[in-house]
């Protein structure tokens, strides 16, 4: 087939139509001839074979769905007992428990402001005797973390408030005055999720 | 619709039959490509490199500049003259065909058809043993009766392309498309190439040949996370975004390059979360180092009792936002001018045009946004009617005969015009006084994953409630009417073509109420296969599961990415 100029105005449709399959079957031919090259470029560069998957890693892999067990034909809440250490303190926490605990540890929220505060108190108390408790009631009080606990929180706000009258020499009264009347103002206040 | 089996496949050939399929009449047809014969003592010595020693005898003088000419002129065509002069010259010097695989000799001007073994004649005559395929370029040796890859003459191959490609005025921006202020593209990026292994990797993969390969079936990609302690609003997250293909591929091709001194970086920390989706682990990754990130970079989200999925998916977007290093070097400080990953992926801008209702002249600006926030029926600002006058067609497949809210409507009401009342007039900049006006907002610019929240979460003075209403979402959302330039060819009396059309891939919900409710995942992979995410908890979900779900933020991927 020799190349030469041709006129595309004189022809009618079907010569037109058989010179566009012409030139489709060429470019497809092309194409697919460009797909050949590439193979074997991968064949004789050696990298061909990297396609491959070995079956054994292809079935342990496969997706299960059956009730009861999730994508991986595991039961459902196995999980209980992972752990995890802290990037704050270093200390091994219980997954599931780790959220909580990094709020205080990192000193956020409203909790932990006064467990702060209250070790502050506390450092100035000669009398000791009710602290520790109420520091273990707050490590348990993790139900912080919803909005059923505010009951709990009350009341040892009130176990707190009662102590503190009690026992602070006036050196450090006025500062401890100051946050007192803050925790009051918090524990009264309704607007905790306005703050966003 | 394409599909190339490999037909036959012993030692010495590779055959190819290709086979299409119409996509409209679905009638087939195959093309079957000749075969290359590969040589077998060249497969089996492929520690050796792939050249040959025939080349030896090219390689002297000004061969680099010759070969660089023979591309230019015959192989790769950048411009039209160029192109031109390659269909009138380029035919077999023995029969004059201008097809049949025509190869040009490398020692002498002859073109010679390969399909006819007239090259091999002059091969044969002449003594030139080289000579190149004007299609692709490969060079064939007729010693080794083979085409073979040498590593110099490859490399001009390459540059030569690249020249050529380049005048033909083909633009590839990769992750790094940059508009200039005309809103012309003037970032030249590379050609694609795939990855090739060096001689090292490819011993070290030999000697290990367990492979994982990520198939329709198969489970890498997916995987459940520990609730820290009523942390599923962060876990709901990680999935999208995990699943987010975009975001997904920068991450596992390693494109970030971390500046940050200390542990402190939140991307390098995505980046170990992908790691770790994609390790084949079947156990629940713990994400305790993500949320410990995250909280000490956004402080305002630690400590509250009940988190906010969405607060929490624009405070991480944020951090990765600021984390980011910009492609052009700089830091991601400047809001207007951010190239990162983030800014090209989540960022749209909302265009809101403010037009006076005495002198009609509008005022618009345009902000950025990762997020579209929009009203429910059911909450304290009147949902209905959409607009003033508003119709009641369809779109996007809703149909309103069971009166269920879609989330097109929720995006007509967005885009509505609004009455700014007499209590709220504007100065007017054309006026020069306060006029009363009319407020509209459009998508300027959608970003290449748009997220819907859905305003469920009601925070007024007075009450604090979950806005139940089911609200019907498509698998297939077609943006273009809401489009600021769809708006400018309704007033211009044009049709609007559907180019904005994006496609569902991830839907996060929450069961429960206000006080205390879950999150949960639905993400999509391999096309079709959805999958539900309940923190440790993976397992199969189907379509109608998702689209029958409450939905409250709702994810979706925009299907056809263009160049800019």
């Amino acid at each position: 087939m020799k190349m030469e100029d041709m006129s595309l105005s004189g022809l009618d449709n079907t010569k037109l139509e058989a010179l566009a399959q012409d030139i489709y079957s060429d470019l497809v031919e092309d194409a697919c001839l460009g797909l050949c090259f590439e193979v074997h470029r991968a064949v004789k560069q050696g990298y061909f074979f990297l396609d491959d998957t070995d079956q054994e890693s292809m079935k342990d892999f496969e997706i299960v769905d059956q009730p009861g067990v999730d994508i991986f034909g595991q039961v459902y809440n196995q999980w209980k007992n992972k752990e995890c250490v802290c990037p704050n303190c270093n200390r091994s926490i219980a997954a599931s428990r780790f959220a909580p605990h990094l709020e205080k540890c990192l000193g956020m929220g409203r909790n932990s402001s006064r467990i702060a505060n209250r070790r502050i108190a506390s450092s100035n108390n000669m009398n000791n005797k009710s602290e520790s408790d109420q520091e273990d009631n707050d490590d348990v009080n993790d139900n912080d973390w919803s909005y059923g606990s505010e009951k709990k929180k009350r009341k040892s706000d009130k176990v707190f408030l009662h102590s503190l009258k009690q026992h602070i020499p006036l050196v450090s009264f006025i500062a401890v005055e100051i946050h007192v009347l803050y925790v009051v103002f918090l524990s009264t206040c309704n607007c905790k999720g306005a703050n966003r | 619709g394409t599909s190339f089996p490999l037909v036959s496949r012993g030692m010495n050939e590779v055959g190819l039959a290709a086979k299409l399929t119409c996509v409209i009449c679905s009638r087939t047809r195959t093309v079957h490509v000749s075969s290359l014969k590969i040589r077998k003592t060249n497969v089996v010595s492929v520690m050796s490199p792939a050249g040959c020693p025939h080349v030896n005898g090219f390689k002297v003088d000004n061969w680099k500049q010759n070969l660089r000419v023979i591309y230019q002129c015959f192989v790769w065509s950048g411009s039209a003259e160029t192109r031109k002069r390659k269909a009138k010259s380029c035919i077999c010097h023995m029969c004059g065909a201008h097809l049949n695989r025509l190869h040009s000799c490398l020692s002498c001007v002859f073109f010679g058809c390969f399909t006819k073994k007239h090259i091999h004649e002059h091969a044969k005559n002449k003594r030139h043993n080289l000579a190149i395929d004007l299609l692709y370029g490969g060079i064939y040796c007729f010693v080794c009766q083979d085409y073979i890859y040498d590593k110099d003459m490859e490399q001009i191959a390459k540059e030569e392309q690249r020249k050529a490609w380049k005048l033909q005025g083909r633009f590839f921006p990769l992750f790094n498309p940059s508009v200039g202020p005309s809103g012309l593209h003037h970032s030249v990026g590379e050609k694609y190439s795939t990855w090739e292994p060096t001689k090292r990797e490819l011993e070290l993969l030999r000697h290990n040949p367990k492979r994982r390969k990520i198939t329709t079936n198969c489970t890498i990609g997916l995987r459940g996370l520990i609730n820290l302690g009523n942390t599923c609003f962060m876990n709901c997250i990680v999935q999208a975004l995990t699943h987010t293909p975009l975001l997904r591929d920068f991450f596992l091709s390693d494109r970030h390059k971390c500046e940050m001194q200390s542990n402190s970086c939140l991307v390098c920390e995505m980046s170990q979360l992908f790691q770790e989706f994609y390790s084949g682990h079947r156990s629940p990754h713990i994400p305790f180092r993500l949320l410990h990130l995250v909280w000490t970079h956004a402080r305002h989200l630690a400590g509250y009792e009940q988190q906010d999925a969405h607060e929490f998916l624009i405070a991480a977007l944020d951090v990765l936002h600021r984390h980011c290093k910009d492609d052009n070097g700089k830091k991601a400080n400047n809001p207007n001018n951010c190239n990162c990953i983030i800014d090209q992926i989540f960022t749209g801008g909302l265009q809101s045009d403010v037009t006076c209702q005495v002198c009609h002249g509008v005022s618009t600006t345009i902000d950025p946004f990762w997020d579209i926030s929009l009203d429910l029926p059911g909450s304290s600002t009147p949902f209905w009617p959409l607009s003033p006058g508003g119709d009641g067609s369809t779109l996007n497949g809703e149909s309103h005969l069971s009166g269920a809210t879609t989330l097109t409507d929720c995006l007509r009401r967005f885009t509505r015009p609004e009455h700014l009342g007499s209590s709220a007039k504007i100065k007017c900049s054309g006026c020069h006084s306060y006029q009363e006006s009319t407020k509209q907002l459009t998508m300027k610019k959608l970003p290449i994953v748009a997220c819907f929240h859905l305003k469920r979460f009601e925070h007024s003075a007075k009450l604090r409630r979950k806005i139940p209403t089911y609200v019907s979402f498509p698998l297939e959302l077609d943006m273009t009417p809401f489009m600021a330039s769809s708006k400018e060819s309704r007033m211009n009396g044009q049709y609007q073509q559907s180019v904005d059309v994006y496609s569902l891939f991830a839907v996060v919900n929450h069961q429960g109420t206000l006080e205390s409710g879950h999150y949960t995942t639905f993400i999509r992979q391999h096309k079709d296969q959805w999958f539900k995410c309940d923190d440790a908890v993976i397992t199969k979900a189907s379509i109608k599961d998702v689209l029958d779900s409450e939905g409250y933020l709702l994810f979706y991927h925009k299907q056809f990415l263009e160049y800019e």
